[in-house]
């Protein structure tokens, strides 16, 4: 039993690793996929400094680093193709000794922690000729680090949960898009949370999304969580990573009972 | 005539074929609507709600939006073809088109019809619901007609940047590029966003076509304004059609052979 455990848990890490070495195994195209995130932070950090400086919350070089970083997460949280990779491997992985969800839980995490370490050098060297001073990129980046992992945790688990939906429901694909933009919306992607209007930034703040964009990357600009402590934040986070592994087991085997494989 | 006559059966086409699926149609616009009204949500809260001039800009905010989701979406829904033109070069689909007497940029425009494009549409309406239920009776009507001059301004911006990979390798991806820069500078408003230097900057992008001059046209309607907005948009057009038919004149056949040393 202990063999076994041992054995399945180094089976995958190593999953996951080759999953993080696979995004830096042809740059080219990567470095083409990641080409319009510089864009987006010049032209979200022109509407804030149009919008919302006269607020003084932050600094425009503050507003470059905390966009770079919120983009960063978003655009590496739910991906269709690497959804499309585990739904679809839902049928043979039935025949097989391994657990799909946990082969599908770190293949997610690796993807999401390589592709996220290869967008962070990207932007540590891109953003500074947006107008960001290289001293705070690297404080940030070094912060940003530290929480990756974690934050990697959550981000296989939404992963994994909607690749189960997709098995389950076909038509899921169709609502990938709006739950992308409920956290875009809802997270502070395109600017601050602590720049909302009352009554609805103390709403948003309540909510999952605010916990796993917002609050990391105010925490990488500023060193320290906004309105909450890192204890808080810890719990808040982990109580979303219970519940989503209990969501993820429930609608795994809802899946397994219905689930039909087509003929050839 | 006859090109019009097979505009309305591809329609017909691709009306049934979607027909067929009812539960992809209903996912598919009902999911894009969504994702619309949390974007305009969120941009609000953002940007608009409590904030200095906050009033006026929300409902130039709308506008946008209605023009926008209108132009964009019926483009994708009835002539969805237009948004992959340079995949179709780049992958040999427009070899088959070219053996036809029919003009190939209508043959490429009638081949896709995107579902949740519907979405879109039915987003856009709504907002034109909402500025005439606030009272701005005028904005809303603009707003309907320059949503045309953004349209062709859209259908300009996806022929233009299509046709790269007539002149680049590999210059699909570029396109696509090209097309999701101008359409963030388009949606979002650029127009406010940027002061002296910078919008005459962003005249000189495909933006202009599809998001600055309508949008300066339904603030301040005046004849000239519309004019230029619509005689731009059409030049636009023709001068998209005219690098199109330069880059098919390069066109090489995708099973084309080469010798080789």
């Amino acid at each position: 039993m202990k063999n076994s455990l041992l054995e399945s848990t180094s089976f995958h890490t190593r999953h996951a690793w080759f999953n993080i070495r696979e995004q830096f195994s042809d740059i080219p195209t990567a470095l083409a996929s990641n080409a319009l995130i510089p864009f987006f932070v010049w032209i979200l950090s022109r509407v804030w400094e149009r919008f919302n400086s006269h607020q003084a919350n932050f600094t425009l070089n503050e507003i470059i680093i905390y966009i770079a970083i919120t983009e960063l997460l978003f655009m590496t949280f739910v991906r269709l193709p690497s959804l499309n990779r585990a739904s679809g491997d839902f049928s043979l992985s039935l025949a097989r000794p391994r657990s799909w969800l946990m082969t599908s839980f770190s293949g997610f995490f690796g993807r999401s922690l390589g592709g996220r370490i290869f967008m962070l050098i990207i932007l540590t060297f891109t953003i500074p000729l947006l107008g960001a001073k290289a001293g705070d990129i690297f404080t940030a980046s070094l912060r940003l680090f530290i929480l990756l992992p974690w934050l990697g945790i959550i981000q296989g688990l939404f992963s994994l949960f909607f690749a189960n939906a997709q098995v389950l429901w076909h038509q899921t694909n169709y609502f990938l898009l709006p739950f992308g933009k409920i956290f875009l919306v809802l997270g502070g992607v395109w600017g601050p949370i602590a720049d909302f209007s009352e009554p609805w930034r103390s709403f948003v703040l309540k909510l999952p999304p605010s916990d796993i964009f917002f609050q990391p990357a105010y925490f990488c600009i500023k060193g320290h969580f906004y309105q909450t402590t890192p204890t808080e934040w810890v719990l808040r986070t982990g109580v979303l990573v219970i519940s989503l592994v209990v969501i993820n087991i429930i609608f795994f085997r809802v899946a397994k009972e219905r689930h039909q494989a087509f003929g050839g | 005539m006859n090109s019009v006559k097979l505009l309305f059966l591809a329609l017909k086409y691709h009306f049934d074929a979607q027909k067929s699926n009812p539960m992809n149609l209903i996912a598919g616009t009902i999911g894009m609507i969504i994702n619309n009204l949390i974007v305009l949500w969120g941009l609000w809260v953002m940007l608009f709600d409590g904030k200095p001039n906050g009033g006026y800009l929300t409902i130039y905010f709308l506008s946008l939006n209605a023009m926008i989701t209108i132009a964009w979406g019926s483009l994708l829904f009835f002539v969805g073809g237009f948004r992959s033109l340079g995949e179709y070069i780049e992958e040999g689909s427009l070899e088959p088109m070219l053996s036809t007497p029919r003009n190939p940029l209508l043959l490429v425009g009638i081949s896709q019809s995107s579902t949740p494009a519907l979405g879109d549409i039915i987003q856009g309406f709504c907002n034109i619901i909402a500025l005439v239920f606030l009272g701005h009776h005028a904005i809303a009507g603009k707003t309907l007609f320059f949503a045309i001059a953004s349209g062709i301004g859209f259908l300009s911006l996806f022929i233009l940047a299509g046709s790269i990979p007539f002149f680049v390798k590999r210059g699909n991806a570029l396109a696509q590029l090209f097309i999701e820069c101008n359409l963030s500078l388009s949606f979002y408003p650029s127009g406010k966003i940027f002061t002296d230097y910078g919008k005459y900057v962003l005249l000189l992008t495909p933006a202009a076509f599809t998001g600055l001059l309508p949008m300066n046209a339904i603030e301040h309607a005046t004849l000239m304004n519309s004019s230029i907005t619509l005689g731009a948009s059409c030049l636009f057009l023709f001068v998209a059609c005219r690098v199109f038919g330069m880059g098919l004149k390069r066109f090489q056949s995708s099973n084309s052979m080469a010798l080789r040393n």
